[in-house]
């Protein structure tokens, strides 16, 4: 009797799998090395390690975060792109914003087209969406011709003005599946039929870039799964924080871009708030290079409608909102021409990866110096999977920082983490209270391989009281995508002010478009009782450009003032004013539904340990701590003896195989019933 | 005695004081109402100090602020003494004379007390969109005066005890166009202040106000040693560049403006003296004394751009000299909002000018060509619509430079505000009686050389009801200026329905040009000055200029001497003729480019300016610095 869901997300380093039963809790997990390029060997391999047999498997879930390093490592398909004649720039043009404020020998990285690549199309659609130029077809099958001639494998077709009317696109869509049949088309209608001209472009491109990839991919998993002996369904994560089955990753592989830092926040991040009692968190994730944090309030995480997968390079579709940090545990520590202390954004990755894992390394990172602080376990790296060298540390840190300045390595590596803490808190102030929302309603659950070291610290600098590390905190987006709904969020553009709105038009919109969810989720296999349908809008002022994502009410809408309040709170918030009533329209942008279908969610089981806190106790040992003026000495723990709901105080490290927490004197630990780690601030 | 701070401490509030303005203008940002400051990022916030210096400013703020600030602070403090300052009052002021910059900057100066003194001020600058005046959006090219622009506030308090003085706020009201939207935005502003307030008062908690000047003046200290110490690497001498504005467009003669700097370089000590420059014209193109400084540091920071953010250390550590009455230092009743597109647009690539000279010899990686302007573009009119007035403020990407070891780039940024987002098209068709027909670079506009400039770039806009256009630009007639033998880059144009009998040039400081519904304008950005000589191109690099239709085959072939045939156009079968190109390019030597200052041209100092040697592009960008914001 197949019985178990799994997890499983490939990163750069590691393939994570996790495995959970349905009706007995129990939980399996498997960390195995990744196998570039092809990937799909490292989850066979993570699968066995599970220990599993395949007709176990009740349901696979997958993060399909290759498409992610396709972009990064410039791996996709090759890819031509049609645009109206005349507007050949608009992709190469981008929004033109820089990275650096004076230094001018930056450029940005390549477009995912050459302008060489690029063909304009005569045919346009006026802002209101009427045909002012009927396309010339030959214009189309010229660029067809090219495009075989120079061996595309994908093409992205973008016209401007095109989401009031996709008349034209469509048509080009046909005349290029009869040309061009082996390519992979997009056109931009059916990806993001949203304003913004360069937006919306290079979300089709990043789509049309990475179908074939996502193609060959999904065929491989699909094949070997089926060598292993599973034949059941595979899901496939998406950046809004749900799940989709293959035939929708295969029509909209883009949406699987950044799916993994938002698997953790949605299905773990949330539901470890639930359990700990936080309608609001701050999820904080922290791997080898980078940060992402996410805010979720009374239980719904932040929508952002651009996410930037590279300088230039933004992904539009709707996506939990997660912002990126340089700065993580392989972060590099290094002086600027003026002798000043940087950590970051530069990091040393998985290869040769810090000083202190002995591959090679010779850059001081953030690892490195919490080794010197006494706040890593040496042996006990990945549960003592990966010796580290402190004197390989030592030595990095002391050419590196602590010689050019004439300090103790001490001195240095503390030196190092302040400055890493200093970057880490403007961050997450950008994210939380630049943005009006007050921490101190909110508790960090804080993840992944390193921000466990940091998170407490930068609780206590951010003034939030209440740190939270999940049971399993390395493998946050295996452990989240098993808990995902199935989820596709689906937008029609309106653009109508209160005074030019038909509610009627309104109303059938929304209609149609819960229409299609449903018919996507019916074709998933979903039972019309665990169907939900959330409708919602974005609205702002007429000349107004930013918009807020404001939820409707089910049922027929009559009036616009639910929908204008909701509004108006959230500007409120975020703004701390708003406009006097009447002097401006107020615009619905764009409709949408969110349709889910609701899967049942392995729960966390409430744990029982024998052990008392004494038996918990490791050793003690001297670890650095700014606020003690040096080494001092702390309590380490076993974090899988340590007792249910028996509280410790800090100095204190808590160790376990996948991270290892951090806490400061003036805090207080306690794990709760499912094992979650609780620290307070006192 | 000063305190000395242990090197974390110091860096630890360093960070938090420049994270502190950074919240600040991401705040700013997302939260004022106009798009010009949530896309443009037309703001600024800074913290001084109760002296008036710079302590630091944000990371995504247009260069063209952030130097005023100083000297702006300083005027303040002239007219409102410190002792006068109670808690919770705020002060206003545009007098961009001065100020510096334009009437349309807004800056409140939000002094922060702590244990019942100020300690430092926020200083908080967002561009109104219009402050009234005689046209829309308030540029005027064709002012006279100051009184031809908007209102002029002084330095007067405008919150006292953290409410608004109704009083002022209506007589501002009564002087703008849509003062609703202005106090939104000016809300904005405040909301700021009291969260850059909110922030140092954490700080002063932390770490006590003697700790945290202590870190301020080490700040400085370590700016002033490492500029000083950089330029001592210089070698001494004299160095001469100039550049011109195409007209002075209000006067008769409509003549050239010139902008002249020496620059001394005499062991650490570092220069600048523009008395030479042209008197200060009729219309309204000049800078004021602090808008100049902000020309000469934005230019002087690519020397250094490990550097950033300005602060007060690097502002002590140069000299700057101009003389009242030139167009550096215009004086009353000058008008002010051509500053940018004009004399703080010179400024900034005379400073290059000059320091190219000796950085060629130290630093050869850091001498740049000309870039791209800012030219202001709005276009007014009654929105057929909604029957009430528009205006639509447009600004286009350009050439960049070339480097002394690559191309410049297309599609740029002007340099001063490289933060700056372009407006998305489709927003604006949405608001304005307007439609997009052409966004495209324009082939063979960039600077000529061995590294080409970045290409200009054509905007085509027709209008769908009636209306009218004003641009504030310049470099129509004097391109931006190449290096080592490289073209100044190509011509900017507004134009009229081109390709038709009604075709006409409205020159780049047309104003309040009648528009018919139906009427195409040409809006046309300039290119990048060139580096090097132009027949020491790679011919593979003119090929792919070819294939990227940044260059025609009539300018591979006459300017760069590469002869190119097309064997299969739709398989991008490009080749060269080595043979023919050999031949070309040895007749192409006999006949030099013209010299001159115009587009297109070898510029004639710039010519004499030639890296030492040729670094390999690894070379030169294992010393990119990008100095972003914590956590960035």
């Amino acid at each position: 009797m197949a019985k178990y869901i799994v997890g499983c997300d490939i990163g750069g380093t590691f393939t994570d799998l996790f495995a959970i039963d349905l009706d007995t809790k129990e939980q399996r997990i498997a960390k195995v090395l990744s196998t570039p390029p092809e990937y799909t060997n490292g989850v066979v391999n993570g699968l066995n390690k599970l220990g599993i047999s395949p007709s176990d498997v009740a349901g696979f879930k997958h993060g399909a975060t290759i498409s992610t390093n396709a972009v990064l490592q410039r791996r996709g398909a090759k890819t031509g792109l049609i645009l109206t004649e005349g507007f050949k720039g608009l992709f190469v043009g981008g929004r033109s914003e820089r990275m650096g404020a004076f230094e001018l020998n930056w450029d940005p990285p390549p477009f995912l087209v050459l302008p060489r690549d690029t063909f304009g199309a005569r045919e346009r659609i006026s802002p209101e969406g009427e045909v002012l130029t009927p396309l010339n077809e030959e214009d189309v099958r010229y660029a067809a011709r090219c495009f075989k001639k120079r061996g595309m494998q994908a093409i992205a077709v973008c016209y401007m003005d095109s989401y009031m009317n996709p008349v034209h696109e469509l048509r080009t869509k046909e005349i290029l599946q009869q040309e061009c049949p082996d390519m992979f088309i997009t056109i931009s209608y059916e990806v993001l039929p949203r304003m913004l001209e360069f937006e919306r472009t290079s979300t089709t491109v990043l789509n049309a870039y990475l179908g074939p990839v996502m193609y060959n991919y999904i065929d491989n998993l699909q094949k070997q799964l089926r060598e292993w002996g599973y034949n059941g369904e595979i899901v496939i994560t998406h950046s809004a924080g749900g799940t989709m089955s293959i035939d929708e990753a295969l029509k909209l592989p883009a949406r699987t871009t950044h799916s993994s830092p938002v698997s953790g926040v949605v299905g773990l991040a949330g539901y470890i708030g639930e359990l700990t009692g936080f309608n609001n968190v701050i999820a904080f994730e922290s791997g080898g290079t980078t940060n992402d944090v996410s805010v979720i309030h009374q239980g719904k995480p932040t929508i952002t409608m651009e996410w930037r997968i590279l300088w230039n390079v933004p992904y539009c579709m709707p996506s939990i909102e997660t912002v990126y940090i340089g700065a993580g545990g392989g972060s590099i520590a290094w002086l600027d021409t003026a002798k000043e202390i940087k950590v970051g954004p530069q990091s040393q990755g998985a290869d040769p990866g810090p000083a202190c894992f002995g591959h090679g390394g010779t850059e001081a990172t953030n690892t490195d110096a919490q080794l010197i602080l006494g706040r890593l376990n040496a042996k006990y790296f990945l549960g003592g999977e990966l010796p580290l060298y402190p004197e390989l540390a030592e030595k990095a840190i002391k050419e590196k920082i602590a010689d050019p300045f004439g300090w103790s390595v001490e001195q240095a590596a503390d030196a190092i983490y302040r400055v890493a803490i200093a970057n880490l808190s403007t961050a997450l102030r950008l994210q939380t209270v630049t943005r009006g929302w007050d921490v101190r309603d909110f508790a960090l659950v804080a993840y992944g391989g390193s921000s466990p070291m940091f998170a407490v610290d930068l609780a206590k600098e951010l003034n939030i009281p209440t740190t939270v590390i999940p049971p399993l905190p390395g493998y946050a987006s295996a452990v989240g995508a098993t808990r995902l709904d199935m989820r596709h969020d689906l937008t029609a553009p309106l653009h109508k002010t209160e005074s030019e709105l038909d509610f009627n038009e309104l109303n059938n919109t929304l209609d149609e478009l819960e229409k299609k969810g449903k018919a996507i989720l019916e074709k998933e296999g979903m039972a019309q009782k665990d169907m939900t349908f959330q409708r919602f809008a974005d609205v702002k002022y007429f000349n107004q450009s930013r918009t807020f994502h404001v939820d409707i009410p089910a049922g027929r809408v009559t009036d616009l003032k639910t929908i204008t309040d909701s509004f108006l709170k959230e500007m409120k918030r975020e703004y701390g004013y708003i406009l006097p009533t009447g002097y401006v329209e107020v615009e619905l942008v764009d409709l949408g539904v969110t349709a889910i279908g609701a899967v049942r969610k392995p729960e966390l089981a409430k744990i029982i340990r024998k052990e008392t806190l004494k038996e918990a106790l490791k050793e003690k040992r001297q670890v650095y701590f700014h606020e003690s003026g040096g080494f001092t000495e702390a309590a380490i723990y076993d974090r899988s003896k340590l007792p249910v709901n028996a509280a410790f105080d800090g100095p204190a490290v808590v160790e376990q195989p996948d991270t290892t927490t951090v806490m400061p004197p003036g805090s207080t630990g306690v794990i709760d019933d499912y094992g979650n780690l609780v620290i307070r601030i006192k | 005695m000063r305190k000395e701070l242990d090197v974390i401490t110091y860096e630890v509030i360093k960070n938090s004081l420049v994270s502190c303005c950074h919240e600040g203008s991401t705040m700013l940002e997302k939260i004022a109402f106009h798009p010009v400051i949530g896309m443009g990022r037309d703001r600024t916030t800074s913290l001084v100090d109760r002296e008036g210096n710079l302590i630091c400013h944000g990371h995504t703020d247009p260069g063209a602020h952030y130097p005023t600030t100083e000297l702006g602070t300083k005027e303040v403090l002239k007219d409102i003494p410190v002792s006068s300052m109670k808690p919770g009052d705020g002060y206003i002021t545009n007098d961009s004379l001065r100020m510096g910059t334009h009437v349309n900057e807004i800056r409140l100066t939000w002094p922060i007390f702590y244990k019942g003194e100020v300690r430092c001020f926020a200083l908080v600058i967002v561009h109104w969109p219009d402050v009234g005046g005689p046209m829309p959006g308030t540029f005027n090219p064709r002012a006279k005066s100051s009184y031809a622009e908007g209102i002029r506030i002084p330095p007067i308090k405008i919150i006292e005890n953290n409410e608004i003085i109704e009083p002022l706020k209506n007589l501002i009201s009564l002087n703008v166009r849509t003062p609703v939207v202005r106090w939104c935005d000016f809300s904005a502003q405040i909301h700021v202040a009291h969260m850059m307030n909110d922030r140092m008062i954490e700080l002063f908690d932390k770490y006590g106000v003697e700790t945290i000047e202590a870190a301020k003046e080490q700040m400085w200290d370590y700016s002033e040693a490492t500029v000083r110490s950089m330029v001592s690497e210089w070698p001494d001498g004299e160095y001469y560049f100039e550049d011109f504005g195409d007209e002075d467009a209000a006067s008769k003669e409509h003549l050239p403006i010139a902008v002249r700097c020496t620059m001394t370089v005499k062991g650490d000590n570092l220069t600048f003296d523009w008395s030479a420059s042209d008197p200060q014209p009729v219309g309204s193109w000049g800078a004021s004394h602090p808008t100049t400084t902000a020309g000469n540091f934005v230019g002087l920071m690519y020397c250094f751009p490990g550097l950033f953010p300005l602060n007060h250390g690097i502002i002590r550590a140069v000299n700057i000299i101009t003389k009242p009455g030139t167009c550096m230092n215009v004086l009353e009743p000058a008008g002010t909002t051509g500053y940018c597109s004009g004399a703080m647009d010179k400024a900034e690539a005379v400073t290059c000018g000059c320091c190219a000279q000796p950085l060629s010899q130290v630093l050869p990686h850091r001498i740049y060509p000309g870039s791209v302007a800012l030219n202001n573009l709005t276009l007014g009119g009654v929105n057929p619509k909604s029957g009430r007035d528009f205006v639509d403020y447009i600004f286009r990407v350009g050439g960049g430079m070339a480097r002394s070891f690559k191309d410049g780039q297309d599609f740029f940024i002007f340099r001063f505000a490289p933060f700056t987002y372009t407006v998305p098209m489709e927003l604006e068709e949405r608001w304005f009686p307007i439609i997009y027909e052409g966004y495209e670079a324009r082939p063979d506009t960039m600077g000529h050389g061995k590294f080409r400039g970045g290409c200009g770039v054509r905007t085509v806009v027709r209008m769908r009801g009636e209306g009218e256009v004003t641009i504030h630009g310049d470099r129509e007639k004097f391109g931006p200026h190449g290096l080592g033998g490289g073209t100044n880059g190509g011509a900017a144009h507004l134009k009229l329905n081109v390709g038709t009998p009604q075709e006409r040039n409205l020159g780049i400081s047309a104003t309040g040009e009648p528009l018919g519904d139906g009427d195409r304008i040409f809006f046309e950005s300039g290119g990048g000055g060139a580096y090097g000589d132009r027949l020491e191109r790679d011919p593979q690099a003119v090929v792919e200029d070819v294939m990227d239709r940044y260059c025609t085959l009539e300018c591979a072939r006459d300017i760069y001497g590469v002869s190119i045939k097309i064997v299969d156009e739709e398989a991008l079968d490009y080749q060269i003729d080595w043979e023919e190109t050999k031949k070309l390019r040895a007749e192409l030597a006999k006949k030099p480019l013209p010299e001159g200052t115009g587009p297109q041209e070898v510029h004639p100092l710039g010519k004499k300016i030639k890296a030492i040697r040729e670094m390999s592009v690894e070379e030169a960008l294992s010393d990119c610095v990008l100095v972003r914001p914590p956590g960035w």
